[in-house]
Order: C-alpha cells, then sequence, then structure tokens
C-alpha cells in the first residue's frame, strides 16, 4: 500500500483550493478521499502525478467545484423553507396589524401608530425583501426576475413612503413620489412590454397592467392632498385684510363738518352690522344643521366649534344667503358713501368690499371675513361718536 | 449523481439519504471513502456513490442535525467521521420504513408478484 506524503497532501489540497473548493470542512473531506483513493488503489509502480489526474474526475461531471455548488444548493434549501415560512408569517402579521391600525385609527383609539409602524414594517422590511430571494430561486427568465423584483423594490418604497406620511415623518412626499412614478412609468410598463408578446400571457398581462396603472395613477393624482390652494388663498387674504383693517385703527380722529351726515353714517353701520350678524347665524346654522332654537340656546364660541371640519372648499353661499351677502355688499358701498360724504378727507377708511369673494371662502374663513367687517364698522362707529 | 452500472439515475435519486443513514445506523461511525466502499462491496458493484452526490448529501445531514461528526487526524490531514445523532437515527427507521412501503407498493402496482387475497 502506498504511502501519500506530506508534500503530496498539501498538493492535493491546493489543488482542491484551486479548482473553486472553499467549504473547509468539504476542503478536508475530498482531500482524505483522495488520500484514501491514491492509498487504496494506487500500486507502488504508478506514476503520482499521472494517478491523481486520473482519479479527478471521478469526482464531477464538469470541475470540481460542482461538487461545493451541489453542497450550498442543499444547505440553502433548509433556509429556503425557512424563508418561505418567514414570508407566510410575516405576510399574514403584515395584514392583520395594518388592518387592525386603520380600524383604530377610524376609531381614534391609541394604539393605531404602532400597528400601522409594526405592520407596515414586517411588510416592506421582511416580508417584500424575501419576496425578492425567493423570486430569484424561482424558475423563469432572467429579465421576469429582474421586473418583478424590481417592482418588489418600489413597494417597499412606496409603503414605506405611506407609512411614513401616515406617521408625518419626514421624507415623506419624496419616498412616495419615488415609488409611485417608478411604479406608473417604470414598473407597469416594464411589465406589460416584457410580458404581452408572450400569447400564454397576453391576457392576463394586459388585465394586470391596467389595474396596477390606474391603482398607481390614481394614487399618484392623491399623493399632494393637502389643503386645495383656493383655501389656502382665502385664508392669507383674510390675513392681509385684517392687518390692513388694524393699520387703519391708527388713523387720528378727525372731526366730521356736517353732523346729519355723521347721524346717516351711524344709522347705515348699524343697519350693516345687524344684516352681518343675522348672516353669520345663517351660515353657521346651515352648515351646524343647527335649528333656529337651538342656535340661540348656544354660545356663538360653541357654535362655531361644532362646525364641520373642512379641507376644501365648500359651497357657503346658498339661497337666500347669497341674497343677503350681495345686500350686504351693497350696504357696505352705501356706508362708503356716506363716509365720504361725513369725513372727505378719510379716503383710507372707505373698505374694499370687493377684495372679500365670500362664495370662495371655506365656512370658516367667511365667518372671519365678516366678522372683519363687524370690525371696520365698529371703527368707524367709534369715528362718528 | 451515481455512477451505476445497473440502475439509472433517476430511480435511485433519493435514496441516497436512506442509504447513508442506514448505513450508519448499522456501522456507528464511518468516513466518505469507507462509505463509498462498503455501499460498493454489499451490494455487489450494483449500486457505486458517488463523491460529487455523498459529499454534499453527507453536509446537508449535518446540517440538519441527523448526523454529528468526530475529527481525527491522519498525519497532516483530517478525517471527519460521520455518526447518526438521535434525531437521525429516528430518521433512518422512518426512511427505511417508506422506502420498503413505497418498494410494496411498486411491486403490487407493477404486479410484479401475485396479488394477495385476490383468489
Amino acid at each position: 500500500m502506498v504511502k501519500v506524503s506530506d508534500e503530496q497532501v498539501d498538493f492535493i489540497l491546493h489543488e482542491i483550493e484551486a479548482r473553486g473548493v472553499t467549504i473547509e470542512d468539504l476542503q478536508w473531506n475530498l482531500l482524505d478521499h483522495m488520500c484514501c483513493i491514491i492509498e487504496n488503489e494506487m500500486s507502488e509502480t504508478d506514476n503520482f502525478d499521472q494517478f491523481f489526474q486520473g482519479l479527478l474526475p471521478r469526482f464531477f461531471n464538469d470541475n470540481l467545484r460542482e461538487i461545493q455548488e451541489e453542497t450550498e444548493l442543499l444547505l440553502t434549501f433548509k433556509h429556503f423553507y425557512a424563508m418561505k415560512k418567514t414570508v407566510n408569517i410575516s405576510g399574514l402579521l403584515a395584514a392583520v396589524l395594518t388592518l387592525m391600525g386603520s380600524v383604530l385609527k377610524v376609531f381614534h383609539l391609541p394604539g393605531a401608530g404602532i400597528a400601522f409602524v409594526l405592520g407596515i414594517a414586517f411588510f416592506s422590511l421582511i416580508f417584500l425583501p424575501l419576496m425578492i430571494a425567493l423570486k430569484f430561486r424561482d424558475e423563469g427568465t432572467k429579465t421576469d426576475k429582474l421586473v418583478l423584483s424590481f417592482g418588489f423594490l418600489v413597494g417597499i418604497v412606496t409603503s414605506l413612503g405611506f407609512l411614513f406620511k401616515m406617521m408625518h415623518w419626514p421624507w415623506a412626499n419624496i419616498l412616495m413620489l419615488t415609488g409611485l412614478v417608478s411604479f406608473t412609468f417604470v414598473y407597469v410598463p416594464l411589465y406589460f412590454f416584457t410580458r404581452v408578446r408572450r400569447p400564454e400571457l397576453r391576457f392576463n398581462t394586459t388585465v394586470n397592467s391596467v389595474l396596477m396603472m390606474a391603482c398607481g395613477g390614481l394614487l399618484f393624482a392623491m399623493y399632494n392632498l393637502g389643503y386645495s390652494t383656493k383655501v389656502e388663498e382665502s385664508s392669507q387674504q383674510a390675513y392681509r385684510l385684517l392687518n390692513e383693517e388694524v393699520q387703519k385703527m391708527d388713523q387720528p380722529r378727525v372731526t366730521s363738518v356736517n353732523q346729519q351726515d355723521v347721524k346717516a353714517l351711524q344709522k347705515q353701520v348699524k343697519r350693516l352690522n345687524q344684516e352681518i350678524v343675522e348672516l353669520k347665524s345663517l351660515i353657521i346654522m346651515n352648515s351646524t344643521q343647527m335649528t333656529k332654537q337651538e342656535y340661540d340656546a348656544t354660545s356663538e364660541d360653541e357654535a362655531y366649534s361644532q362646525l364641520p371640519k373642512e379641507e376644501a372648499m365648500s359651497r357657503v353661499l346658498n339661497g337666500s344667503m347669497q341674497g343677503k351677502w350681495e345686500n350686504i355688499c351693497k350696504m357696505t358701498e352705501e356706508v362708503n358713501g356716506k363716509l365720504k360724504a361725513a369725513y372727505p378727507e378719510q379716503k383710507d377708511l372707505i373698505f374694499e368690499i370687493s377684495s372679500i369673494d365670500l362664495a370662495s371662502n371655506t365656512t370658516k374663513i367667511a365667518l372671519q371675513n365678516l366678522t372683519l367687517i363687524q370690525m371696520h364698522l365698529r371703527l368707524l362707529k367709534l369715528i362718528a361718536s | 449523481m451515481y455512477i451505476c452500472p445497473m440502475y439509472s439515475s433517476e430511480l435511485l435519486k433519493g435514496t441516497l439519504k436512506t442509504i447513508v443513514l442506514n448505513l450508519l445506523k448499522d456501522n456507528g461511525r464511518m468516513y466518505g471513502y469507507e462509505i463509498t466502499q462498503r455501499v460498493k462491496d454489499l451490494t455487489g458493484e450494483k449500486i457505486q456513490i458517488t463523491e460529487g452526490a455523498l459529499y454534499p448529501t453527507l453536509h446537508a445531514l449535518e446540517s440538519q442535525g441527523e448526523l454529528k461528526t468526530e475529527e481525527e487526524f491522519i498525519g497532516k490531514r483530517v478525517r471527519k467521521y460521520y455518526s447518526l445523532t438521535e434525531k437521525g437515527q429516528s430518521t433512518a427507521r422512518e426512511k427505511a420504513n417508506e422506502l420498503a412501503d413505497f418498494m410494496n407498493t411498486m411491486k403490487f402496482l407493477l404486479n410484479l408478484e401475485p396479488r394477495t387475497g385476490n383468489g
């Protein structure tokens, strides 16, 4: 029996390494196995190098690395089942927690935030990444795998964007925008064009693409929903008018030449104020659905606090209210006329009623603007007293 | 992945684990080369396990906790002896029973022996 020398052991080990086997355990196994073959099957007269080259092909079809690849495949096969199990559990948890979060949020119950965060974290940080990993193990073309994995990646970004938005965290808009734009304008076309040419997939691909495009488009349109620009504009305008009014109050006290005109002004101011009070009560009653009795029994603050939340424009003026507002505009012009007659010098005190567009105000800003006119009237009353 | 002068590899696929586990059950601890030689001897060279199939299977069984290993130095090289864990013992039994049952079913299915209770 031949004995393998230490140099030959080193040589064989080096050969095993050089042929791509890197798992140490496997190297030792192969080394021992090859040595056993040499010791048992090589005769004293055989040439070591020749014998070694001859025994190598017993270990593989194409190259020695196959044996390591086969080992890795079998080892990860175990992980494969663990991964599938994790996908199932994380998917279920994500669904339950997100649903729970939504229900809690709708009913304003505590725990909504934490349920959302956990649910979407399970979904986007465990479920979707594992789906990408599993997809790559599946059979199928490389293009399909890449396109679907890209889709999952976009899903991760978008769902994190939604989470950030809901939790009012920074970077929410950029995440959502990136995700939705990539989904609608990159992923869906990629999905469609890589699949539609295959006859067996054509119908499903078309239906799925249309559905995804519609969902993506709708979500994309919604991503920047906040206060409408009109609401924003009218609240800015209300502030500007209020500021101007404050400045008007700094006017030096003036006296009128004609007491008759002053009296007429006072009378008109009083009537206009009354009209405004009535319009305000109409608006509040209309918005809060209160009856006249209920409104009278409620303090003004309380009635105001019962106004519904509004993020966009609602029609403030309808029917009789529109008529009343037109009347107020007309009466304001009359007040302005009487003001000019009584105090010809005080052009600054003229109220530009046309600068208020009550019809395009939200209920609250409309009420604020009406109060502003009342403030102006109070100022005129002070001057004319 | 068998070099097998008698049986097709499709036929033998899936029995390698059963062979290895039951061989270790009968022989206590064995190393890779020993396993291939024992199978060759026992089957009269009808079944020869290739190294390319044996080692991946041994590693997989080890990572699944069916096998444990002991290392022994032989000069400059290390020899790994494999033996069954407790889990491996019961798996070996299960696998052997499963295969026996499968073979009976195949015999019946392919009508290789007279059907019992058929008159």
